[in-house]
């Protein structure tokens, strides 16, 4: 299983990407994108967001999903927070941190 | 006595009053068509543009350009022929364009809802339940949808495909006459178009005696006889060879329709690199650049309205809908009513109409035992205004009308054929309901006339009737549809729903399906089927794989499709409900399908009274089953196809929840890769459309799906793509901007870095397929760079478009380039002028 993960800004803008792959039964934890699925996982994803915003004005909540994958936005999200908090950080901006791209690898390999 | 059983009410008075009406009228100086200067189709007939020096292998030809009228006049200026006989409230604004009416109904309604209830879909869903999807539709709540009205929407498409089908059977002598007029195949030719709008307003009682009126009632004149698909064994496990070669039989029709769009979707293309080709545009308007004008329109109109319905698509839909075959699982085809004519030059005219009688009750043209034979006879006297002696034939019509009861009609018609020098002369238009193969069959024999390159072979495919018979022939149909055929299937409705159905409907009928009842109950056909295998108590002909017309099953059938055609929804959707549950005992499949898609297809359009929840649900279990029996067990890939999209236009003029259902089940459909090509990036777009159509609310339009409806537009570009059509590609690239830019957020999906660069590599190769070839570059191409410059500004100021920089960019500059060329300069102007009225 190949995952693309992406945190996205308030104007739609990508802040930080990653692709990998799954590190369970056996997994080497690299992404196997197909040409044809990979060209158009950034258009998947921004077009995810009508459904993410619908619910995020109705509901207010993410829909229910895999115990891992939960687990796996937790503690990316903790991180983000973290990374963030660096006073040279301004809204929007790409998330360049090498620190954080590295423990969102290490989530990606705990969980998922 | 031929007839059915004789009407108490008394003779009526019309038929009198059609014999006067006609000769007052006919001197009155009426031309449908505008002078030819302003109308591009026409006047590019005499154009000598085949004989030009740039010449393309197959390049549009003018006259050509007449066939491709359905895809072509999509958004052109509303001052172009009127596509129905019927006559209009006047020639200017008889029609418009299916933009303009949407903007201005957008308009009227203020929305009084959206903050109502739940603000996503379901405060318009409680709205919408108590009324019927028609109403819904008509009355503009529906955010972007088009109008029942629009020649395109696939509502009224819909509606005009399930309409009564009246065979034709006409004696030689009246087809001898009818030729002599200019038509080659007969009465039929001549009456068809005329069956596509009945003039005036229809009125229709439904089962409870409440009366409706309709004003698109429309009937199908098809031959007698023809179209004709037997039943097929459903014994996939005793011959397999055989189902083989039915499946393949079976996606013939889908396959032709596919072909019918590829040729007008070449034809566009041509046309673009015709007119890209500097080929002295400006100075001979020619047929190829007025369908790149209106390409282009199409173009700039689709960038502006994303819930437009793609002419391609609508073309696709009415194609697939007009092959209907004279199948034994539906009635649809059934012949409702036949038409038996003979002309006043018949020698023995009563003996040629009981000939024409028997002909289609016994004798070896009768139809197959699972069409009920029963059908009303409708008899049409011919007069030969010109030849006849009108006291003579007014005698016989006295005599008609005795022998064979009030179910007749004097039809006077002149038997000089009408050029277009003659004053009183009206185009008869093309049928919009061919079928896929007759239009194929004549492209291809206009292709064919092309290759032989012999200009004197040009046919001018238009037909021309005088005024006078117009009339009388729109007289004759309104006649007949208010006076006999509605009528008729309303008493048909009436006694089968209570001798039949109603049995079934009461309390033992639930617990037993029909045919049990039948067995150990009544007196009825029983003995027909014993025959059948396993037939001890079913009237399905396993063997055979149909029900006898007379069986209750079949005659339940036909009560639902009349109750369908006469809009009786309600009744419709309870009777092909029960009939789903005896289909499936029976083990008949293919009526299993057909019942369960019409039950999905009336549940959706009749008023809702359920939760949208169970609604839902309960609609994609029927659709599901539908697909499966049509598919799987059936292997009719018509059927299967034809189930899902109606299924899922449906859905999405319901709005709400129902647009994100529409969409999966499209999905469906591409994945189990029941389409061919066309129909598949037919079908992206089209599910960008569906996606559309879903309005937000709120400033921040939140519930919107316009991010996800641009990604279908661009996958149906690079469907496009993948077979080389690049103007449609252009198309939804176009579109898809416009979506993105719908979205108040800056910058759109082009801040992804790998997502731009697809869309640069998608566009590049849409501007490598729409450049034209260097060699045929000559100097028209200079001037164009500077005017192209300013229509490229006029089109960016006509879309209110938050980031119109973006679209500066190739998609603008390529229609714009086309725009230049256009003949059509003035009217679009104009269109537009009234396009940005209607949007305030």
């Amino acid at each position: 299983m190949s995952y693309y993960f992406a945190i996205i800004g308030t104007q739609d803008n990508p802040l930080f990407e990653y692709e990998f792959g799954t590190s369970k039964q056996g997994g080497d934890g690299q992404a196997r994108f197909g040409e044809q699925a990979r060209h158009l996982n950034q258009f998947i994803l921004h077009s995810s967001l009508d459904i993410v915003e619908e619910l995020q004005w109705t509901t207010g909540q993410l829909p229910q999903t895999e115990e891992a994958i939960k687990n796996f936005f937790n503690e990316v999200y903790e991180n983000y927070v973290k990374a963030i908090m660096s006073p040279f950080y301004k809204a929007n901006q790409e998330i360049k941190s090498p620190i954080f791209r590295q423990k969102v690898a290490a989530a990606g390999r705990k969980y998922l | 006595m031929p007839t059915g059983p004789p009407s108490p009410s008394p003779p009526s008075p019309v038929h009198p009053l059609s014999v006067t009406t006609s000769p007052s009228t006919r001197h009155a100086p009426s031309r449908r068509s505008l002078p030819p200067s302003s109308d591009p189709l026409s006047s590019s007939v005499t154009l000598p543009l085949r004989s030009s020096s740039v010449r393309r292998p197959a390049g549009p030809s003018p006259a050509a350009a007449t066939l491709f009228r359905s895809t072509l006049s999509f958004n052109t200026p509303p001052t172009t022929r009127p596509s129905s006989p019927a006559p209009s409230a006047g020639p200017g604004t008889a029609q418009s364009s299916p933009r303009s009416i949407m903007s201005s109904g957008a308009r009227s309604v203020s929305l009084p809802l959206p903050l109502a209830g739940s603000i996503f879909g379901g405060g318009s869903l409680v709205a919408n339940r108590q009324a019927s999807l028609l109403d819904v539709v008509a009355s503009g709540e529906e955010g972007g949808a088009n109008t029942t009205g629009a020649p395109t929407d696939p509502l009224s498409l819909l509606l005009k495909a399930f309409v009564p089908h009246v065979a034709i059977h006409a004696s030689e002598d009246v087809d001898e006459l009818v030729r002599e007029k200019g038509f080659k195949m007969g009465l039929w030719e001549l009456l068809r178009p005329f069956g596509d709008k009945v003039q005036g307003r229809v009125t229709v009682r439904d089962s409870n005696g409440a009366a409706k009126t309709w004003e698109d009632f429309a009937i199908r004149f098809v031959r007698f006889g023809e179209g004709i698909e037997e039943p097929e064994p459903p014994e996939p496990s005793v011959n397999g060879g055989a189902e083989d070669a039915s499946r393949k039989g079976k996606t013939d029709l889908v396959r032709l329709v596919e072909r019918v769009v590829e040729m007008h979707l070449r034809f566009a293309e041509h046309a673009h690199a015709y007119s890209g080709s500097g080929e002295d545009g400006t100075a001979s308007p020619g047929a190829a650049a007025a369908a790149a004008a209106a390409a282009a329109a199409a173009a700039a109109a689709a960038a502006a309205d994303t819930t437009a319905t793609s002419p391609y698509f609508a073309l696709y839909l009415r194609r697939l809908l007009s092959g209907m075959p004279v199948s034994c699982h539906e009635t649809f085809a059934h012949p409702v009513a036949c038409v038996m004519a003979i002309s006043s030059r018949n020698p023995s005219p009563i003996e040629a109409l009981q000939k024409l009688y028997r002909d289609t009750s016994q004798g070896e043209r009768r139809l197959p035992p699972w069409v009920g034979a029963d059908f009303l006879r409708y008899y049409v006297l011919v007069h030969d205004e010109e030849n006849g002696d009108i006291t003579k034939s007014l005698a016989l019509f006295e005599q008609m009308k005795r022998s064979f009861g009030l179910h007749c009609h004097l039809l006077r018609l002149r038997s000089s054929r009408s050029v277009i020098s003659d004053d009183d002369c009206f185009e008869l238009p093309r049928s919009d309901w061919m079928t896929p193969a007759e239009e194929l069959a004549d492209i291809e024999a206009s292709e064919a006339l092309l290759a032989a390159d012999d200009d004197d072979a040009f046919e001018d495919p238009a037909r021309y009737i005088f005024e006078s018979d117009a009339t009388a022939i729109r007289t004759f149909v309104r006649e007949m549809v208010t006076q006999s055929i509605v009528p008729t299937m309303e008493r048909n409705v009436s006694v089968w729903n209570d001798q039949v159905a109603s049995r079934r409907r009461g309390l033992s009928g639930r617990f037993m399906s029909l045919s049990k009842r039948f067995a150990f109950g009544s007196s009825s056909s029983r003995s027909s089927v014993l025959g059948a295998p396993g037939a001890s108590n079913t009237n399905y002909d396993a063997a055979a794989g149909f029900y006898r017309a007379d069986a209750p099953e079949a005659i339940m059938r036909r009560l639902a499709d009349y109750a369908f055609m006469l809009r009786d929804w309600k009744l419709a959707m309870s009777t092909y409900d029960l009939l789903r549950t005896d289909f499936s005992n029976d083990k008949a499949w293919r009526y299993h399908a057909a019942a369960n898609e019409m039950t999905a297809l009336s549940l959706l359009i009749m008023p809702q009274n359920m939760s949208s929840k169970t609604r839902i649900e309960t609609i994609n279990t029927l659709l599901d089953q539908a697909l499966y029996s049509y598919h799987i067990r059936c292997g009719s890939l018509y059927g299967a196809i034809r189930s899902v999209i109606l299924g899922l236009e449906l859905l999405r003029l319901r709005g709400g929840s129902g647009v994100d259902e529409a969409v999966r089940w499209g999905v469906r459909v591409l994945e189990s890769r029941l389409l061919g090509p066309i129909g598949d990036a037919l079908l992206k777009e089209r599910l960008a459309v569906c996606y559309a159509t879903k309005s937000g609310s709120g400033s921040q339009g939140w519930g919107s799906r316009w991010r996800k409806a641009a990604l279908w537009s661009v996958l149906a570009a690079e469907a496009w793509l993948g077979q080389g059509k690049c103007v449609q590609a252009g198309r939804c690239l176009s579109q898809a901007r416009g979506l993105w830019a719908k979205v108040p957020r800056e910058g759109g999906v082009a801040q992804w870095r790998g997502a731009r660069e697809v869309l640069g590599g998608l566009e590049a190769r849409v501007k490598e397929g729409l450049a034209p070839p260097m060699e045929v570059l000559g100097d028209g191409g200079e001037g164009e760079g500077i005017e192209g410059e300013e229509e490229e500004e006029e089109v960016s100021e006509m879309l209110d478009d938050r980031r119109r920089g973006r679209r500066q960019s190739l998609i603008g500059g390529v229609g714009a380039g086309v725009l230049e060329t256009a003949p059509l300069g003035e009217g679009l102007e104009e269109e537009r002028a009234s396009a940005q009225d209607g949007f305030g």
